[in-house]
């Protein structure tokens, strides 16, 4: 007899736990893709309203921020900064999109290369390698930024391109040779045997029979190769101080205005500058788990 | 309504998606008995006993369990044990562990817990490995573990899902003893699930034949080997199976066989039941096991003749595959009968075995 | 193995007239990566050893390791700084105002990855379960960790805002609390970056402990089931159990992580008010770049880096332990 009385109450609360379990999914939903919601409600606010005791969603928007920022709006609150062309948002956008693209391609030419031979030779001190390489990533980059920042100094690579160019791509190498690695050794060693049996050089069977085959592979660490670089910020203050000033750093001095930050130039500015990673977010959505555990753990 | 039996289905249906997995079934099953679910892949067996155990829910019919109706009972308030395929040990858990599993999860006192398990594990004879993680056991050994985790509730039902389908032949035939033995110790009424018919004639009291979602017939284990209902059920019990030929009633009690319109002669005893249930004129299927075939190598009017094609020599017989056309039939003879290879010999069916089916229902009419 | 290198030596003995060796490619594809590796990290760490047994200071002028090597740009000085043994260790170590930062960041550490990994918990068992929209939910929920951080900490800081922040308005309307100024006080400017980043790297445990959870096979669920386990002791027994390993794993991960933490804290507090939220990357940075005490900075960067090489010591040898399953 209590037996069925149970059954009846499961019954009942199967159904208020559905009802539960929807609405706190949508209040986490919520609390995460809010402040990046937040973010685009404020871009499209005047001063006024921003510094209104109660914060509204809706109100009359205005694209002045975005005016601001670009420089084009007529006496326009610009942040004190640094001087000169540095500056200039669109400028800091071209450097920091010329700077991710170089890196990406350059990590991910040295990094495929590393990874196919660490992935199908063997060697003594592969493994003491690999984790050279992996150990790279677990340093504290400041520890490291102290002695580079007084070479790059010392061999005129300060402020330059190639040196951000080699510095990002050193900090990109753990990701890309580790992740490319993972691919690879998917793919079973006997498509490239098959490959040599009908007279394919190794390095042409590398080029044509292995490297499509981890095309996935390709683009999941161009994206996440390019994100790190898209949002580095510590080596971008350090290293680039006049002419090498990318996009955070911008941000960073262009929201601060004669009286305390300009709320609505960062918000704009911010939106714009985190755009392009959450499209790509999307597309790499799943080599997410992948990407983040350097391919240690397959998702 | 007071039913005495231990599990009851009644018209159970259970799909999944548009297909269905289990059409209708109706089943009955006494306490203490060792029933066997048998059939091809597939056929709906596994599902029944899923269904038994609370792990699926039928969308139409009833199930009970010792006079319960169960339909809305979740798994684990149903008293039963139950053993996976691939027995789904906790793989974080040593073997005692597992075994105590069910006991922790209902609290029992940890004297009690530890008394059980060892009563189990040395009926198991597994006493002895009892501190092991499941990846350092053998195959057998996890099969005993699964066997003592089910069993150290003392179940009112014991289900089986092809519990020996994992294991190496060699010990498959002794941890299907083991299983008989434990039966017959416990008594607990037991479900078992296979594919495998000759797993299933060596430990079933009544054999369920299942194909295509639909119980087929539920028999004792000689009873449907001698009595197949229809041809599915004639066909997957024995090995190699029964052999069929096409045929038709003729005069003079004789059958027309679909072997060239070769001629068998055959009892009147045949004819007249053929005749008895109006099928005289249907098209027919002539079914005979192998064993129940001896050769004549010499004219024989009760038999027919084909060529010999090859003698497979097993051991204590041999497989002596027949032709005729696209016709092969098989013969299970002593393993002295060692026909040649071309050699025209007669078959003559053992007249009382002969089987007739209707070639349109496949369904037995003698 | 056996096959790669015999497939090696076939190849060579073919390629002998054309294109490169397979030993050839070995190296050639491994070289960059290396080069890489000694210029931007073997050498400067041996540099920045010897450096940090000196008394130099990067604004007096350059220190040449090979003076002459190179001429010397005018206006450009040249100095070689003077060794002073293990002071600047001594100086680190006994420096109570370090031993704050690192007191601070330990705080840091167990407090956001403490908060992180049972957010993450909680999200990962909230989602082990089928439901519409569930692709795109789990992305959008993911994309905070892929923002940048300097970015989440300044727009962080305007939200926490007490006058016109919509945390503390939301707070103050809906649960009637006090309008608290995060990141004005000394107690609370920490928890305030351990808000933005619990936002910003939750996400990833749950990232990990969805796998985690998920990676369980039904079967065992089942098996639970009908021996009698449901509830919390079916969470305990089983389900915790089989994804530990990978939540420790992330956990792991998030402590080395939250131990580096400068771009979020940079990007609300700069360390303020006081030093009171300054981790001991932030300080370092402050040393060396703002301050210019390269010779102290570097011996605090290497006592940080042997504190950082014994963890991630354990790190790597659990993760390699992980990949071996």
């Amino acid at each position: 007899m209590d037996r069925k009385i149970r059954r009846k109450r499961k019954k009942g609360i199967k159904v208020a736990g559905k009802v539960i379990i929807f609405i706190v999914i949508a209040i986490v939903f919520v609390a995460y893709v809010f402040p990046i919601f937040w973010m685009g409600v404020t871009s499209l606010k005047t001063k006024v309203q921003i510094f209104d005791p109660v914060p509204k969603i809706f109100f009359k928007p205005t694209i002045n921020n975005y005016k601001t920022f670009i420089g084009t709006a007529e006496g326009g609150e610009v942040g004190a900064g640094r001087a000169g062309a540095a500056t200039s948002f669109i400028a800091a956008m071209g450097r920091s999109i010329l700077m991710t693209t170089s890196v990406t391609l350059l990590s991910l030419l040295l990094g495929t290369m590393a990874a196919y031979v660490l992935s199908r030779y063997n060697m003594p001190g592969k493994d003491d390698l690999l984790f050279a390489i992996l150990s790279t990533r677990m340093l504290p980059p400041i520890v490291v930024l102290v002695p580079i920042s007084l070479l790059f100094t010392n061999i005129g690579l300060k402020d330059t391109y190639i040196g951000f160019l080699l510095l990002y791509t050193m900090f990109n190498m753990a990701f890309s040779v580790w992740i490319m690695k993972s691919f690879f050794d998917d793919v079973p060693f006997s498509f490239e045997e098959a490959a040599m049996c009908d007279g394919y050089t190794r390095f042409r069977a590398f080029l044509k029979v292995v490297l499509p085959m981890v095309k996935p592979g390709l683009a999941a660490t161009a994206i996440f190769c390019g994100i790190l670089v898209w949002n580095e910020f510590l080596f971008a203050i350090v290293i680039g101080t006049r002419k090498w000033v990318f996009m955070p750093p911008t941000i960073f001095t262009m929201s601060y205005g004669a009286e305390g930050i300009i709320w609505g130039v960062l918000a704009s500015s911010s939106l714009i500058y985190i755009i392009p990673v959450l499209v790509f977010v999307y597309l790499v959505r799943k080599n997410l788990l992948r990407g983040i555990t350097f391919g240690v753990i397959r998702g | 309504m007071y039913i005495m039996s231990m599990i009851r289905l009644i018209n159970m249906t259970k799909r999944f998606g548009k297909t269905v997995a289990v059409k209708n079934a109706d089943l009955e099953i006494e306490k203490g008995e060792l029933v066997v679910f048998l059939g091809p892949s597939g056929c709906g067996k596994t599902t029944t006993l899923r269904c038994i155990a609370g792990l699926e829910n039928p969308e139409e019919g009833e199930i009970y369990i010792d006079n319960e109706m169960v339909n809305d009972l979740p798994t684990l308030d149903r008293d039963v044990g139950f053993v996976f395929q691939h027995y789904a040990l906790f793989p974080h858990m040593s073997a005692y562990q597992n075994i105590s599993f069910p006991l922790r999860a209902m609290k029992h006192k940890k004297s009690d817990i530890e008394r059980e398990v060892m009563k189990v594990a040395e009926l198991l004879r597994i006493d002895k490995i009892l501190q092991f993680k499941p990846s350092h056991l053998s195959g057998g050994d996890l099969q005993s573990v699964a066997l003592a985790r089910a069993l150290v509730i003392k179940p009112k039902v014991f289900l089986l899902d092809e519990p020996l389908s994992t294991l190496d032949a060699e010990f498959r035939e002794e941890a299907r003893t083991m299983i008989k033995k434990i039966h017959l110790e416990i008594g607990a009424t037991t479900i078992y699930v296979t594919h495998d018919q000759m797993e299933a004639m060596a430990i079933a009291d009544r054999i369920v034949t299942m194909n295509l979602g639909e119980i087929q017939q539920i028999d004792a284990p000689e009873y449907v080997y001698h009595n197949p209902v229809n041809m599915f059920v004639a066909n997957f019990l024995g090995s190699p199976g029964m052999n069929f030929i096409d045929c038709s009633l003729e005069e003079n009690n004789t059958l027309k066989l679909g072997l060239d319109g070769k001629i068998l002669q055959i009892n009147e005893k045949i004819v007249k039941k053929i005749k008895a249930v109006g099928e005289d004129k249907a098209v027919l299927m002539m079914g005979i096991r192998p064993e129940d075939i001896k050769l004549s190598f010499k004219k024989d009017v009760y038999g027919f003749d084909m060529k010999v094609t090859i003698v497979e020599e097993i051991g204590p017989e041999n497989i002596v595959n027949l032709r005729s056309g696209d016709h092969v039939v098989k013969v299970l003879t002593d393993p002295d009968i060692l026909p040649k290879t071309g050699e025209t010999v007669w078959a003559v069916p053992d007249q009382d075995k002969i089987r007739i089916f209707d070639q349109q229902t496949k369904k037995e009419i003698l | 193995m056996s096959t790669v290198s015999s497939m090696g030596g076939t190849t060579k003995r073919k390629k002998a007239h054309r294109g490169i060796t397979d030993k050839q490619l070995k190296y050639l594809f491994l070289m960059p990566c290396i080069a890489l590796l000694v210029f931007l990290i073997l050498y400067p760490l041996i540099w920045s050893a010897y450096l940090s047994f000196t008394d130099y200071r990067a604004v007096q002028g350059r220190f040449r390791l090979f003076p002459g090597l190179v001429k010397e740009k005018p206006g450009i000085k040249v100095i070689k700084p003077n060794t002073v043994g293990f002071k600047n260790y001594k100086d680190v170590l006994r420096n109570e105002y370090i031993w704050k930062h690192y007191r601070t960041t330990g705080k840091f550490v167990i407090f956001s990855v403490l908060i992180q990994s049972i957010i993450g918990l909680g999200l990962a068992l909230l989602f082990n379960r089928e439901f519409k929209g569930k692709g795109i939910i789990t992305t959008l929920i993911l994309a905070p960790m892929m923002l940048s951080p300097v970015v989440v900490g300044m727009f962080w800081r305007y939200m926490l805002e007490p006058n016109w922040g919509v945390i503390d308005y939301a707070l103050n309307t809906f649960f009637g609390l006090p309008r608290i100024e995060w990141l004005a006080h000394e107690k609370t400017a920490l928890f305030g970056i351990i808000i933005a980043d619990t936002w910003m790297w939750s996400p990833f445990m749950f990232l990990f402990c969805l796998a985690g959870v998920s990676a369980i096979p039904k079967y065992l669920y089942e098996a639970a089931e009908v021996n009698k386990a449901s509830g919390w002791f079916r969470f305990s027994h089983i389900t915790f159990p089989l994804m530990w390993p990978l939540m420790m794993i992330a956990m792991i991960f998030r402590t080395m992580d939250a131990f580096k933490l400068f771009d979020i804290g940079w990007g609300m507090t700069q360390g303020g008010p006081g030093f009171s939220s300054q981790t001991v990357s932030m300080l370092l940075y402050r040393d060396a770049f703002l301050s210019s005490k390269t010779g102290v900075s570097c011996a605090f960067a290497y006592i940080l880096l042997i504190l950082i090489v014994a963890l991630s010591n354990i790190y790597i040898k659990y993760l390699l332990k992980a990949r071996a399953r």
